[in-house]
């Protein structure tokens, strides 16, 4: 090895960074070669030196208290308190956006207003073509229990100056809303009365804000036919014919 | 579970107490601004300490908490990482070279207990006239013992890149020696 090389290396070597070659290399040179073998301790007292001044320097008790202070803030049960606290939002605030989003949903969902007469209508229209086969007696799916208006449906008789004749009811379901579909005669004139679950009528928001605006009694013209609509705090019933609607939908108050 | 947040403390802090002055030194060393430095430092105890559970009992803590310091330096300064890139093989030639030849830094060596007791106080000032990086490596290796290999994965940076730092760091470190050697009329 020729000194100008030994020289390149003496650094890595000094720092014991270099390969088992190389090592051998240079600790075989130095041993034959006194000028590098000076200028190696030379240069090791030089950075020993240099360390040694840059060495002394030592972490002032003050910042170390510091630093335990800050180490003590983070694990007090009052900075917990405040980490937890944060907790609280971080579980809070999904729930929150969740449900502002249903809101903001619900805001903006679809009136099913239009589609839930027409139901109605249909399932009338299906009275009106017989194709229901009515039973004889009126009873009703466990489901229906606590419905209380049930149990007290008008019977036939003249009711306001009609008359009015109970023919029969089935269970109906639209778009998941499950109600009570009763059939009467009017005057000779079919009429269908539909009970619902009151918190059932919240996707039928034109007729809820109908419901609203007439105080809890609306009437809704559907052409040939006529949907009246009587709010009863537990149920909302519903009544659909072409003759008047009014007199049994307040029997049904009475009721 | 408070019994276990203070031993898990309790150990920490003393493993951090037989390196806080290199941690520390290191950090004011590099940041050279003694408030900025205890606040960087402070960061970076924290947030070794929040990782704490991570730590494998019985590997190298020291080198453990510097990688958080040095992340945390990085954090405070985005040059420091950008300058590390950049390396000039060339200039770190060129300075040894010159060294070689340069009859101020034979005397030096040659007598280095006497200019090192005459210059004590100005060696700091010669760090701190290298690039903030170059200190860095240098301190890495120099000061706090650390092998290539660690400070390569401290800094991200190849093994090759990390040499070529170290070289010239030490080069211009005994250039600027040589400097004040003269200023101070200790060689002509």
């Amino acid at each position: 090895m020729r000194c100008q090389d030994c020289r390149r290396y003496l650094t890595p070597y000094m720092d014991s960074e270099l390969d088992a070659k190389t090592c051998t290399d240079i600790a075989n040179h130095l041993a034959v070669c006194e000028a590098c073998s000076k200028r190696f301790a030379q240069e090791q007292e030089v950075e020993k030196r240099l360390v040694k001044s840059l060495r002394g320097e030592k972490m002032p008790e003050e910042s170390w208290r510091a630093v335990l202070e800050r180490l003590n803030a983070y694990d007090s049960p009052k900075r917990r308190r405040v980490r937890l606290a944060w907790l609280v939002p971080a579980a809070v605030v999904p729930v929150v956006t969740a449900v502002l989003m249903l809101v903001f949903l619900w805001g903006k969902a679809p009136d099913n207003t239009n589609s839930w007469t027409e139901a109605l209508q249909e399932m009338h229209g299906k009275y009106l073509k017989q194709e229901i086969s009515i039973s004889p007696g009126l009873s009703w799916p466990q489901e229906f229990g606590g419905l209380t208006v049930l149990e007290h449906l008008p019977q036939s008789g003249i009711i306001g100056g009609h008359n009015v004749q109970l023919i029969g009811g089935q269970p109906f379901s639209i778009k998941d809303i499950k109600g009570a579909h009763v059939m009467y005669s009017c005057c000779n004139t079919p009429a269908s009365i539909f009970i619902l679950r009151k918190e059932d009528m919240r996707s039928f928001k034109r007729a809820q804000r109908l419901l609203d605006k007439g105080k809890g009694f609306a009437v809704l013209d559907l052409g040939n036919m006529r949907l009246g609509m009587i709010d009863l705090q537990e149920v909302v019933v519903c009544c659909i014919s072409s003759h008047e609607v009014n007199s049994l939908l307040t029997a049904f108050r009475r009721a | 579970m408070q019994e276990a947040n203070l031993g898990r403390k309790k150990e920490f802090v003393e493993l951090l107490s037989h390196h806080r002055d290199s941690l520390y030194r290191f950090c004011l060393h590099v940041i050279w601004d003694k408030n900025s430095a205890e606040d960087v430092l402070q960061e970076a105890i924290l947030s070794a300490y929040k990782n704490f559970g991570h730590f494998q009992p019985g590997t190298n803590f020291k080198a453990w908490m510097f990688s958080f310091l040095i992340n945390k330096i990085f954090d405070s300064n985005k040059r420091f990482k950008k300058e590390l890139q950049q390396v000039n093989s060339s200039q770190e030639l060129d300075i040894v070279e010159h060294l070689e030849k340069e009859e101020a830094y034979i005397s030096i060596l040659e007598n280095p207990s006497v200019f090192f007791e005459r210059m004590d106080a100005r060696i700091k000032s010669a760090l701190l006239s290298l690039k903030p990086t170059e200190r860095m490596v240098f301190l890495l290796r120099s000061v706090e013992g650390f092998t290539y290999k660690e400070i390569a994965q401290f800094l991200g940076l190849p093994i090759g890149t990390v040499m070529s730092h170290l070289s010239r760091s030490r080069a211009r470190l005994r250039e600027l020696l040589v400097d004040y050697a003269r200023e101070m009329g200790f060689v002509r």
